[in-house]
């Protein structure tokens, strides 16, 4: 053991305290700035508060309070659009529109598209994330640049701003934005980039199944989440060859999981393949889940036969699988609940489970 | 039928863009409303006085809307309550939670001021 001196020790501690208290106190500081932030702005807002709330509620049928707010001095431009910004974000409907006017009317969406080049990234990020709520398709030009910002936080927000307008002819550049990057991580992550082609709906369709045959894993990976979202059934046969010959697991799992969504009977035996114990644990895993998923009782001798698995998460999930294949699953599983081993185990278990989720369903009805 | 001005409406919400959206709303809808920024003071309103409805936010710093009504239903006084959750937890298990704890309605952020009027007439039983 090293010996340490009581004072160095001493020290660390008024050191490791001291950065506690400073700490603290910078929390304290800032919460007391946004607030008095916070109340600075409802002040100066508070004639128009009224007025803003009857837009956002749709309830200015004669548009009066609309000009009321056309007409804010420039001094409160800035308090203005960003209550217009916070509303815009909670309300949908007939009153969004409105919103957007003042945005508009107060030249926010040009000044936005100015702070676009900013050398600053947080008055990039909120320039991007004010023109996807204006929802123009005028800027996605702008919007499809951010996504080589050198920012990660820029780039994010600009792939949600291109989600919120939903033109779909910004899909092939969100698929891109998944590439990974010279140190190997997507430029955009791959949750983003999905929820963005999912929000741009069937006109990505094209795009997303060009994307299937992508060089990069991530951006085949997205294609396949995205395909099972966007009920893009000519994609169908290239989701099986993913699942069936992409050298990548991740991939294949993620074909697997799409097709359990939105495959048929023909589709059991490939998911089956994937749970071969040459496989990879995930792949297995999720293919075990998609047959449950998938619901046809095709799987049932499969699934059986994964209960006795060494992989005992493998064993559990098709268990579980097999209680939502319906009476067969159901008694395959009990006759299997009989037996001994890991197997009969798994499915005593699997059995258990699903009396304990119908009774609850059965309690709550 | 009851006249809007005499149904008791509780809103809670800690966001005071909402809350005071929704109250906003439903005020001009005619009905009278209470609002509230967290779960506690909204649970303390309903015992005080039992509203005919409560459109409770699901996430609220300390009593969750999940908790308030969780609290409504097993409480005689309070159970008869009609309850509608407002929350931007959209995923089908948590529209089950919210039904399965007893709301008898759920709507969704972003959410349509005038569909909001719309789902309270409706389960207030009322032509809107």
């Amino acid at each position: 053991m090293i010996p340490v001196s009581p004072a160095l020790l001493a020290g660390v501690g008024i050191v490791l305290l001291a950065s506690c208290v400073g700490l603290a106190l910078l929390t304290v500081v800032t919460k007391v700035h946004r607030a008095r932030r916070a109340a600075s702005r409802e002040r100066q807002l508070a004639p128009v508060r009224m007025a803003l709330m009857a837009v956002a509620a749709g309830e200015d049928p004669d548009g009066v309070q609309l000009e009321q707010l056309y007409a804010v001095p420039p001094r409160l431009r800035d308090e203005l659009q960003t209550a217009v910004v916070a509303l815009i974000t909670k309300v949908r409907g007939a009153p969004v529109d409105d919103l957007v006017s003042i945005l508009r009317h107060h030249e926010a969406t040009n000044r936005a598209e100015r702070r676009l080049t900013s050398r600053r990234v947080v008055p990039r990020a909120r320039a991007a994330r004010l023109l996807g709520l204006v929802g123009d398709t005028a800027y996605v030009p702008s919007l499809v640049r951010l996504l080589e910002d050198p920012s990660a936080e820029v780039r994010i927000v600009a792939a949600r701003a291109l989600g919120a307008v939903g033109d779909p002819r910004a899909a092939a550049a969100v698929l891109r934005s998944v590439r990974s990057s010279d140190q190997g991580r997507p430029r955009v992550p791959a949750t983003v980039a999905a929820d963005a082609l999912i929000a741009m709906g069937l006109g990505a369709a094209a795009a997303v199944v060009e994307a299937l045959e992508d060089r990069d894993p991530g951006v085949r990976n997205v294609a396949a989440t995205v395909t099972s979202h966007s009920l893009l059934r000519p994609a169908a046969a290239q989701l099986r060859r993913l699942l069936g010959t992409d050298p990548d697991p991740v991939v294949r799992a993620g074909a697997a999981r799409a097709i359990g969504r939105m495959g048929g009977p023909d589709d059991v035996p490939a998911l089956l393949a994937a749970t071969a114990a040459s496989e990879a644990v995930g792949l297995r895993r999720t293919a075990a889940q998609a047959l449950g998923e998938l619901g046809h009782r095709g799987a049932v001798p499969g699934l059986v036969h994964l209960l006795g698995d060494g992989d005992r998460r493998l064993a559990e999930v098709s268990g579980q699988s097999l209680g939502r294949l319906g009476p067969p699953g159901l008694d395959a599983l009990r006759t299997a609940a009989e037996g001994a081993g890991l197997a009969g185990r798994a499915a005593h278990t699997a059995v258990a489970l699903h009396a304990l989720r119908t009774g609850v369903e059965e309690a709550v009805r | 039928m009851t006249a809007p001005d005499q149904i008791d409406i509780v809103v809670a919400d800690d966001d005071e863009d909402i809350r005071s959206l929704v109250e906003f709303k439903l005020s001009q809808a005619g009905y009278r409303v209470r609002s509230f920024a967290d779960g506690a003071s909204a649970l303390d309103a309903l015992r005080e006085r039992l509203p005919d409805l409560a459109v409770l936010d699901v996430m609220m710093p300390g009593l969750s809307g999940i908790d308030v009504l969780r609290v409504v239903r097993s409480e005689k006084g309070l159970a008869p309550l009609k309850v509608i959750l407002l929350t931007a937890r959209s995923r089908d298990s948590d529209v089950d939670d919210g039904f399965s704890t007893g709301a008898n309605d759920y709507v969704i952020k972003p959410f349509s001021p005038r569909e909001l009027v719309h789902r309270v007439s409706a389960v207030l039983g009322r032509t809107s």
